[in-house]
């Protein structure tokens, strides 16, 4: 009898010591690996989810499990979430580990986006523009697809997306005791100086950390980037709002999303959109940071001075001859990576074919699979189209 | 079946349900049957009747068988000082009410009141409006709108606190008025008291309209058992000694239909969490008064049943609610029970506590989690009344409130908070 037990102790103890190391082995780069379709479960009581899903357009928190590879993590918060994707057939949604509990975390993580894809027909476009910047340098957001099922039903293809953070800013840049601040799309801005009235910045500016530090220390740098942009004498300029802004990455950033073709990022056709800015607490130099990339890769013909002129910033670094040739070898080195070992055009072929069933069997996505296909077609097409454009554009510029 | 889910300010109302009706009916039939015989009795009794129109004692009378008392009250407050951020509004009116009460041929009393403006503790400006049928000692009907027989604190009028806010356990966790029928009445040589009723609501929810079922939430049993062994007169040294016990019970629908508690300035500092099923409150009141001073405490409990409440469907812990105050008053200046001048000094250290059955798992505060992250909010109250007159009266509070957060799992602001307010009131 005792043997028996003791048989059952010893067994049980490797079977638990081997199901820890699984989930031990587990990190975040296993949770964003580009090679697989990840598949996460929601488990959420009916009526919070009828709630949510009738509610979509509000941010209310709804308490949920969610399961990975074997994982559970409970009493995590989601809500809705998106703008222009809002939606209550399939929910754009937000996961965060930390919103019942100030200790909670998965992976370190204190918080995921399930972004659900609908106004992209390719799916794609999201997780291809992230991959590009991360390859230029740029600090920007892991992704992976993922098929999403709530209370056991299939809710379709979503992309994981890793949220701007303090966990991603110390993963990034090393520290994260500085501000962050999402940049909120109210009406078209284009860099230019507010006034005076600190009360002006909240709005476009919410805070994401140090949320509880006075207004004049949250924004008192953000009124004075701004208006060193847009009265720092020519002479002075790259030094002035060097001072406050990081220029390099800035410029790596921008030449990127005119690469991409952004259409609504900081260069955007209705202003500035589609980002976070970190000060750092140790340096006054500010950094952007790309969110939200949906509207990447608009046409192979996209010029790539769209939205220079409008943007006061952007149109002071090309004023200034150091800045300006700055920038377009930077557009180069994006256009070198692009191309490099067709890399682009690799990328959007392997995550097309990838996700190919599980969009298929996404019977929430409201695009055909003709219209995804389509979208597929033209992305791969700009994917081969626009490093020649881009050299082109950029040997007429410079002149 | 209809019931109407509360919003955060207040409950609507609908028709009483048809039970309760009949329950009124019989109290009618009761108050047409005693009052004649009473009012004959009472012209019996006195022997000398004094007849027409008289005012007594801040009441008009009607020879010896009707007294009517007309009621007043406001009451002002002046916040004098929060360690909180500066305030835009520092007075505001914490009640205002009109009314009238009065008794019927020695038989019958009933009171009616109404607000004009909401205040902290009940959810409709109908506030009482009952009448109360003496059978003799032993056995009274009270039917109407009044409050339940829960909580010695909520059941002493606004006008008479010793504190500007009752305890926050007693604010968060006792019920409020309801409509309903209660006998209540003392025996065994008046050391016994006792108040059992059934009343329409659920914590605000309605009743079916289902004339053939009480519906799924059935009615409000509520009942309150009070023992007085000493008595003594005004000067002795054991004025009042009473101790008690009570308990309501109910069902309460599915929903985030959890009691919060709220900061003296009515801020939530915790939000309501999913229930179903059963919701049993548990009291236990103590009270000594002396000479000059006068000593008095509560211990409440509030449990709520969460049965499929958890995110896959399935039973949560209960989720439990305790607190309690303990009170002492002191009277400087003035004699005790009488209407006149007096100055008395208090002070009431009180802790309302929100947690769950489940108190061994990882704590959480989503409102579905088994093991709800356990929160108190201590909160010491200093205070002086100064009664001017019989109708006008001055409080002042210091008033310092403290959330504990034991696991550290909340992000709270670890500083207390320490207010400062006056209330002037007129009271008729």
């Amino acid at each position: 009898m005792l043997k028996h037990v003791l048989r059952r102790c010893v067994i049980g103890l490797i079977l638990q010591s081997a199901a820890a190391t699984t989930v031990q082995a587990q990190t975040t780069d296993d949770l964003f690996n580009e090679n697989v379709v990840q598949t996460l479960q929601i488990t959420i009581h009916s009526r919070d989810w009828e709630m949510l899903r009738s509610n979509f357009t509000s941010n209310d928190f709804y308490p949920a499990d969610v399961t990975w590879n074997g994982i559970r993590v409970r009493n995590v918060g989601i809500r809705s979430r998106g703008l222009g994707s809002r939606s209550g057939v399939k929910p754009g949604l937000e996961v965060n580990f930390a919103h019942y509990s100030s200790r909670g975390q998965f992976l370190g993580l204190r918080a995921l986006v399930l972004d659900n894809l609908t106004t992209d027909p390719s799916m794609l476009r999201e997780r291809v523009a992230m991959a590009f910047y991360r390859r230029l340098g740029v600090p920007a957001p892991r992704e992976a697809h993922a098929n999403l099922a709530v209370n056991g039903q299939s809710m379709g293809v979503f992309v994981i997306v890793e949220p701007v953070d303090s966990v991603f800013l110390q993963r990034w840049l090393g520290e994260n005791s500085g501000a962050l601040y999402e940049y909120h799309w109210l009406t078209p801005y284009f860099a230019t100086f507010l006034g005076e009235d600190l009360n002006l910045y909240p709005p476009l500016f919410e805070p994401r950390t140090q949320e509880t530090r006075s207004t004049f220390d949250l924004f008192d740098p953000i009124r004075e980037l701004f208006r060193t942009i847009n009265s720092a004498p020519a002479s002075s300029f790259r030094d002035a709002v060097n001072a406050r802004l990081d220029l390099d990455a800035t410029l790596r950033l921008i030449a990127a999303e005119a690469f991409m073709a952004e259409w609504d990022g900081i260069l955007g056709y209705a202003g500035l959109n589609n980002f976070y800015l970190y000060r750092p607490a140790a340096s006054t130099q500010a950094r952007l940071l790309p969110w939200d990339a949906d509207h990447t890769f608009q046409a192979a013909d996209y010029p790539l001075l769209a939205g220079a002129a409008e943007n006061v910033l952007m149109r002071r670094i090309l004023e200034d001859p150091v800045l300006r040739v700055r920038y377009f070898d930077l557009v180069l080195e994006a256009v070198a990576s692009a191309s490099s070992g067709d890399w682009l055009v690799n990328e959007v072929t392997r995550d097309y074919q990838q996700i190919r069933d599980s969009v298929l069997a996404d019977t929430l996505r409201p695009y055909s699979i003709e219209e995804f296909d389509a979208a597929f077609a033209e992305l791969l097409s700009f994917a081969r189209a626009r490093p020649a454009f881009i050299r082109s554009q950029v040997q007429q510029h410079r002149n | 079946m209809t019931r109407e889910i509360p919003s955060d300010i207040g409950f609507s109302r609908r028709q009483p349900h048809a039970a309760i009706r009949a329950l009124f009916a019989s109290l009618a039939v009761i108050v047409a049957i005693s009052v004649p015989a009473s009012a004959q009795q009472a012209t019996g009794k006195k022997g000398k009747d004094e007849s027409g129109v008289r005012w007594d004692n801040d009441s008009i009378r009607f020879g010896d068988s009707v007294r009517i008392e007309p009621k007043f009250r406001v009451q002002g407050d002046m916040l004098l000082w929060t360690s909180l951020e500066p305030v835009d509004e520092r007075f505001s009116w914490a009640s205002r009410r009109i009314g009238v009460n009065g008794e019927l041929f020695n038989r019958v009393q009933f009171q009616v009141e109404r607000a004009f403006t909401d205040d902290d503790d009940d959810d409709t400006r109908w506030r009482d409006v009952y009448a109360d049928v003496r059978i003799n000692r032993a056995f009274q009907i009270r039917g109407g709108r009044f409050k339940l027989p829960f909580s010695l604190e909520r059941n002493t009028s606004r006008d008479e606190l010793d504190f500007l806010q009752r305890a926050t356990a007693v604010r968060a966790l006792s019920p409020s008025r309801d409509t309903g029928v209660m006998v209540h009445g003392r025996v065994a040589n008046r050391v016994v008291g006792y108040e059992v009723g059934v009343f329409q609501h659920a914590d605000g929810f309605e009743l079916t309209d289902d004339p053939n079922s009480w519906g799924d939430l059935g009615a409000t049993l509520a009942g309150r058992v009070t023992v007085a062994p000493i008595r003594d007169k005004d000067d002795g040294p054991t004025r009042d000694l009473h101790f008690g016990v009570a308990l309501v019970r109910n069902t309460m629908p599915e929903g985030l239909n959890s009691v919060v508690g709220r900061s003296f300035n009515h801020e939530r500092f915790f939000d309501r969490l999913h229930v179903n099923g059963q919701r049993t409150r548990l009291g236990f009141e103590g009270l000594w008064s002396g000479r000059r001073a006068t000593v008095k405490g509560e211990l409440l409990q509030l449990t709520d049943e969460r049965l499929l409440q958890s995110v896959a469907g399935e039973d949560l812990s209960d989720l439990v609610q305790r607190g309690g105050y303990i009170t002492a008053v002191v009277r400087v200046f003035g004699e005790q029970g009488k209407r006149g001048q007096a100055v008395d000094v208090a002070a009431r250290i009180d802790r309302l506590t929100l947690g769950s059955g489940n108190d061994t798992d990882e704590a959480f505060t989503n409102p579905r989690a088994d093991h709800v992250a356990p929160l108190s909010k201590d909160t010491w109250t200093f205070g002086g009344t100064w009664q001017l007159h019989r109708w006008v009266r001055i409080q002042g509070n210091l008033i310092r409130e403290n959330l504990v957060d034991p696991l550290g799992v909340r992000d709270l602001v670890a500083e207390p908070v320490w207010t400062a307010v006056m209330r002037f009131q007129f009271a008729l």
